[in-house]
């Protein structure tokens, strides 16, 4: 209800760098967890948000704003199929982008709660890391040193790994 | 890069990037389809291999090369049997849940604890016919089975009530439990079993040979919400221990048993909706009486019997006796039974007063030639089912909706007609035959498919694979939808 009545309120999101950001509430909806905020009245106009800095955050505003846009699958079934590639070649699109900041709109993400985001996120690394080496994959991902495995202990898994076939 | 915080003075600071949350990586793990792929992940770091193990290991499926039990648990379609395992890998494991399969040679309960070790969540089990599994192994595995809903201990002719009553102590949450033809197990494990388990729902004890009413006892007396319970071939169990049984029981499998009519009456329990009754000799007219008048929501009956083939009037009767159980709709039964040395006219007539009782409650228009079968299964070991049979049944079960007729390879084909004919209401059929027959018998195949076509609800049929293709005409097979 509160998206019909107020389809021109403005929300407005203060980044980590105290960068502001004002959208359509309707946008700032695709996220589960400003929404609930939002509906248990406990947002203020302004919403903080600490762990976000302005770059993510203007990512995911673009991200929001066309999938607000476009229209969802459960309103009506027969939604015309240009809309669907329209909105496929835009997530294409949006995830050309490098890895560190995939990896910062993922837990930007994870963090507002908007699902299909993190879905696209997660596809866009897990394609990325595809047919890599663990030693690729590290540096892809920027894995923290002292979390290796020990020689021995890599030896191990990949014995163990060799037991298991498809 | 990374996550910033705003200290007291309203300064920026930046910290290191923390790593993805693990919900995360579950979630990119999860898209990564090809085996290497995973394991290169696994490898990348700790947190990733643990991320790993935790995706992968719900179900553990230890099995030994021989799987005759596959083949009988699977009895309601003989295609689906696993064929046998070749004999050079011993043991199996398999990952059921993703598909994955492992192969090792195990020859210690050390090899296990180690593949524990890496595999940690497991909450189903399997560790069937292992000859190498005693009592001791399951102490040690004991730490790990805490976890467990599901647990298959089959074939495990050295395990004992102790053993058995070491692993149920450690693990309450199980639901579902497997001791096929453990033969060491008596009523002192089963004892045990249930008290530390409460929340059993499916028992299978097919083959304990040690079993007696007074397991069934425990059982009844501690887990009251068991849905299933299997006692095939048990035959010290007489029925007696089924005295005030839950009535959570919907399923009830006592093949080849020795319950008799006294036992039966003791256990008339009304929940009931499925109950396999094959080759169990000893109930005599007042046992499937009992039935009739106390199993009022029975859906399911298997009443396979092989030794009464002389009788045929006392069957009849045992029909009618059953007839009261107004919801009863899938009757498995011999085929000698519905047909061959009898006219049509008997079974329907037979059979006619199972449909007014039906048609009654349903309060439909009285169809007396009518007969309520629904789901018909011939096949196994019936294979010398010929035509006359079939036209029998085909015009006395109108209602027939599914029918199995794998392996009978004498039906010609004005049998196959008489179905086209009769059996307007069926809608799957299963004629899967064995390839070395009529592997050169392409246009038998088309004449039998083209009378099967008057079945004009018919949407499903299980064929063998050659059958589909090659000399059909595609017109006629685009009539029909194949599920193969």
């Amino acid at each position: 209800m509160s998206t019909s009545s107020s389809s021109s309120k403005k929300i407005v999101l203060k980044s980590a760098d105290n960068e502001t950001f004002e959208i359509d509430e309707i946008v700032a909806l695709e996220s589960q967890a400003i929404k609930n905020m939002i509906e248990d009245e406990c947002a203020d106009n302004v919403i903080p948000l600490g762990n976000i800095d302005s770059k993510t955050l203007s990512k995911i505003i673009e991200y929001c704003k066309k999938h607000a846009e476009s229209p969802k699958k459960d309103d009506n079934a027969d939604i015309d199929e240009k809309a669907v590639e329209d909105l496929k070649s835009f997530d294409a699109e949006f995830a050309k982008v490098d890895m560190p900041l995939i990896q910062d709109i993922l837990m930007a993400a994870n963090f507002l709660n908007i699902d299909n985001l993190i879905g696209l996120m997660c596809r866009t690394i897990a394609d990325r890391i595809k047919g890599k080496t663990p030693e690729e994959i590290r540096k892809i991902l920027n894995i923290n040193k002292n979390d290796l495995l020990s020689p021995e202990q890599e030896a191990k898994a990949r014995e163990e790994n060799s037991w298991a076939f498809d | 890069m990374g996550a910033y915080v705003t200290d007291k003075n309203n300064r920026i600071h930046c910290i290191p990037q923390p790593g993805l949350p693990d919900d995360c990586l579950k979630l990119i793990f999860d898209k990564l389809n090809e085996k290497e792929d995973r394991d290169s992940f696994g490898l990348t770091c700790h947190n990733f291999l643990d991320i790993q193990n935790s995706c992968r290991n719900k179900h553990l499926d230890f099995k030994s090369s021989y799987s005759k039990n596959d083949c009988e648990n699977h009895h309601d379609s003989p295609t689906r049997c696993r064929s046998k395992k070749n004999h050079d890998s011993p043991i199996q494991l398999i990952n059921r849940f993703h598909h994955l399969n492992f192969s090792l040679p195990l020859t210690s309960c050390d090899e296990l604890l180690r593949l524990f070790h890496r595999f940690n969540h497991i909450e189903s089990l399997s560790l069937t016919n292992g000859d190498r599994l005693f009592d001791s192994s399951i102490k040690k595995l004991q730490i790990y089975l805490c976890r467990l809903h599901s647990l298959d201990l089959s074939g495990c002719s050295y395990l004992t009530d102790k053993g058995l009553t070491t692993a149920a102590s450690s693990c309450p949450l199980l639901s579902v439990i497997r001791l096929r033809d453990c033969n060491s197990i008596t009523d002192k494990g089963l004892k045990f079993l249930t008290k530390f388990c409460k929340y059993l729902k499916q028992v299978d004890l097919s083959g304990c040979s040690n079993i007696t009413d007074t397991g069934i006892g425990y059982i009844n007396q501690n887990c009251r919400q068991l849905r299933a319970l299997r006692i095939s071939g048990c035959l010290k169990i007489l029925g007696v221990g089924f005295l005030g049984f839950s009535r959570s029981l919907v399923s009830l499998e006592a093949e080849r048993c020795m319950l008799d009519s006294a036992g039966l009456l003791q256990y008339y329990v009304e929940l009931e909706s499925k109950w396999n009754l094959s080759s169990c000799e000893k109930i005599g007219i007042s046992g499937w009486t009992t039935i009739g008048l106390y199993c009022q929501n029975l859906e399911t009956i298997h009443v396979n019997q092989e030794f009464n083939m002389l009788n045929d009037k006392l069957v009849d009767a045992n029909l009618i006796a059953l007839s009261h159980c107004r919801r009863l709709s899938v009757i498995y039964m011999p085929i000698w039974w519905c047909g061959q040395q009898r006219s049509p006219r008997e079974i329907r007539d037979v059979m006619s007063k199972d449909v007014k009782i039906i048609e009654y409650k349903k309060q439909c228009p009285t169809n007396s030639r009518s007969i309520s079968i629904k789901i018909l299964k011939i096949g196994g070991r019936y294979i010398d089912v010929h035509s006359d049979t079939i036209m029998n049944i085909a015009k006395g079960c109108p209602l027939l909706q599914e029918w199995n007729l794998s392996s009978c390879e004498k039906i010609d084909i004005s049998g196959w007609k008489s179905i086209g004919l009769y059996c307007q209401n069926l809608k799957t059929i299963h004629v899967n035959f064995h390839e070395r027959f009529n592997m050169f018998n392409n246009e038998l195949m088309d004449a039998r498919l083209i009378a099967l076509s008057h079945c004009r609800r018919l949407a499903v049929i299980y064929m063998p694979i050659w059958w589909s293709g090659r000399k059909c005409s595609p017109h006629e097979i685009r009539e029909l939808e194949f599920t193969i």
